[in-house]
């Protein structure tokens, strides 16, 4: 009886990558990495061309005010392995900039922008950073980052409609009233 | 001006408004007819007229320069001139069909669409331009073998007059250039699913594929006279092919009649069959239909 | 709100008078309307127009573009990026036109209230004809909403579109208070793409 897959990549990535700050099982077939932000390219390098992980799942981004830390998680499938692999890794709050992983895979543009345009983080070689993704006209902080107040935002640019004038609380009198509007 | 002349004029200006009201009542209820296949009610039967009143009564016009608010109008001046050279029965029905002969209705038919896609080039919309270009294509495709069949008649009948050949169909079903020669009658129905169209070759139009194709930059009042011109479309379209391969017709109900049986088969035919790409569209009128249409044409000259 | 100007016919909206029983008639009975779903509330349009529910026997037809449409459907909430399209696609569109608010995000954000991206109150850009309620109202209630505007636009109360040209500067500043490209020079004089 060998190895299975999972115990087998495990090690195998523990033998290459010595910086590696931890690596666990995080349930079944999903192996999560937490990793320097000096390494990432190259993890993903080399995930890619030497152990058969093809697919880009997602990138995404965690804010963590506290520590002053953005998170990136980028997430990694094989098919032949069937494993789902979880990368992480901390960079600056201050002053986020990643490499680009566009020259791997080309769609991953579309959420490095996205996250330029949601957090801040400038990913360096991409060449479309800084597009229009969703918000148009965007001249506040990055709206995804914690310490932005949406209801604030909203508040201070968008009017609300006045309540209505009889001071009817429209939902209780829908309450009220719904059994007998029922029996009809 | 005579009395004979005079009495023709009149004539044509029924005959005209007589196809829009005829059209529009039948493509109604070939709205009806879809719905009730797909388990609706459908719109009421009066629905074509209360849109292109709607249409007619709008106060925008958005034109993008000359050509786009003459491009309509040169089609309806096409689609009448076509219509004036049709004969619808006996008599003053004739209308103007002796001054012209099979090949000039080709002509002037073609006429119409051509005025609309300079207008569509000038509107400058993408996909209108798309569709021209597949209308155009399809064109290319239907008119092969519709000339084939045709041709063919032609030559049975050594006349190009639509009332020869009319005259040579007299007396009975057997006797109509459908039946009586088979292979021109099927190219010409295969043919007339691309002239009608539906789907399956609706792809010029195609409904959210490209928006709506050559219309889509036309709207109100332009596109009432488009309504308005496609009614009498397609009653010419179809009352020549009446005349041509279903014995014509002797008084003006019969016309009607032989009309909406003969605009049900396309219609069904589209309700089966979902749409073609363009390709498809092409591969299938200049595979089957035309190859039919050189049978034929072999029988008619040896 | 309040400060409106309450549209009132012009001569130039009163060259119809003559034809006004039958226009308003066809008006009524015919009603294209953009296909354009802008929200959640879209997916409610499919049982609408399919044969349960069937709204092709009111006269209401979909189109593909602005151009031939006379109602213009919200369906539900409106992001700013969205809205500058809407507005667009409003100008776009041939009068006399409408618009029906659909579901509780155009009317006062709904579950949206404190999303940084939404707008709250759909009347401040564009004028709606009409508003149904409900997160997200059913086919019912939609068929009941265009009846509404059908009754309405007999009445000739669905004068929206008037109320937008005469009261078009403080439309404009409302949009140009969202939509900060709007401030731009390249901007048509009176909009009107």
């Amino acid at each position: 009886m060998g190895f299975s897959k999972l115990t087998e990549t495990k090690v195998l990535l523990k033998q290459y990558f010595k910086d590696i700050i931890s690596i666990e099982e995080g349930g079944e077939q999903r192996l999560i990495i937490d990793l320097q932000s000096k390494d990432i390219t190259s993890m993903i390098n080399h995930l890619k061309d030497f152990m058969d992980f093809k697919h880009l799942s997602m990138i995404s981004c965690v804010d963590w005010p506290e520590e002053n830390k953005f998170e990136i998680v980028y997430i990694l499938t094989s098919y032949s392995k069937n494993i789902v692999l979880m990368l992480k890794t901390k960079i600056d709050r201050k002053n986020p900039k990643l490499q680009s992983i566009m020259s791997l895979w080309p769609q991953a543009v579309t959420y490095e922008i996205e996250l330029n345009e949601m957090f801040g983080v400038f990913f360096e070689g991409n060449d479309r950073m800084g597009e229009e993704f969703i918000l148009e006209d965007w001249d506040d902080i990055p709206p995804m980052r914690r310490d932005f107040d949406s209801l604030e935002y909203a508040n201070k640019n968008f009017k609300f409609r006045d309540e209505r004038k009889d001071k009817k609380i429209i939902r209780e009198f829908i309450s009220e009233h719904y059994d007998e509007w029922r029996k009809k | 001006m005579s009395t004979d002349s005079m009495y023709r004029l009149l004539v044509t200006i029924a005959v005209i408004l007589g196809s829009i009201i005829y059209g529009f009542f039948i493509n109604s209820l070939a709205r009806r007819i879809t719905a009730r296949v797909q388990n609706r009610m459908g719109p009421p039967l009066k629905q074509p007229f209360i849109d292109v009143i709607k249409l007619y009564s709008k106060r925008t016009f958005v034109t993008h320069g000359i050509m786009q608010t003459l491009g309509p109008i040169l089609m309806l001046t096409g689609i009448i001139s076509t219509l004036i050279l049709i004969p619808y029965g006996k008599g003053y029905l004739t209308l103007y069909s002796s001054n012209g002969d099979l090949i000039t209705i080709l002509y002037i038919m073609t006429f119409g669409q051509l005025a609309m896609a300079l207008a569509v080039g000038q509107a400058g919309n993408p996909y209108g331009t798309i569709g021209v270009a597949r209308g155009l294509t399809r064109m290319f495709g239907y008119e092969l073998p519709l000339i084939l069949a045709l041709i063919s008649l032609i030559a049975l009948n050594h006349s190009a007059d639509v009332n020869v050949i009319i005259a040579n169909q007299h007396g009975g079903i057997a006797n109509w250039n459908a039946f009586r020669h088979p292979f021109v009658g099927i190219t010409a129905l295969l043919a007339m699913l691309g002239m009608m169209s539906y789907q399956p070759f609706d792809n010029a139009s195609a409904p959210a594929e490209v928006a709506s194709g050559p219309i889509t930059e036309f709207g109100g009042k332009f596109m009432a006279i488009m309504m308005t011109t496609n009614a009498m479309f397609v009653v010419a379209k179809l009352a020549l092919l009446v005349d041509l391969f279903f014995g014509g017709a002797s008084n003006i109900f019969i016309l009607a009649l032989k009309i909406f049986l003969l605009y049900l088969y396309p219609l069904f035919v589209g309700l089966v069959f979902p749409r073609f790409a363009m390709e498809d569209t092409f591969l299938f009128f200049w595979k089957w239909p035309t190859l039919i249409g050189f049978i034929g044409l072999a029988i008619a000259i040896f | 709100m309040d400060d409106l100007k309450r549209p009132t016919l012009d001569s130039d909206f009163t060259c119809d008078m003559a034809f006004n029983k039958i226009t308003k008639w066809a008006q009524k009975n015919s009603l294209w309307l953009l296909a354009y779903g802008t929200g959640c509330g879209a997916i409610e349009l499919s049982p609408t127009m399919t044969s349960r529910y069937d709204w092709s026997r009111l006269g209401i037809r979909g189109s593909a573009t602005p151009r031939q449409a006379d109602l213009l459907l919200i369906t539900g909430y409106l992001s700013t990026k969205t809205l500058k399209r809407v507005i667009r696609s409003y100008e776009q569109m041939q009068d006399p036109k409408y618009v029906i608010g659909f579901g509780s995000c155009t009317i006062n954000g709904g579950m949206y209230y404190d999303s940084y991206n939404t707008i709250k109150q759909l009347d401040l850009y564009i004028p709606v004809d009409v508003y149904i309620n409900g997160c997200m109202p059913r086919p019912e209630a939609v068929l009941s909403g265009l009846a509404y505007l059908k009754d309405k636009i007999g009445d000739k109360k669905a004068d929206g579109w008037i109320k937008y040209k005469q009261n078009f500067e403080w439309y404009r500043e409302n949009q140009k208070k969202i939509l900060k490209s709007f401030n731009g020079d390249n901007m048509p004089d009176k909009y009107n793409w």
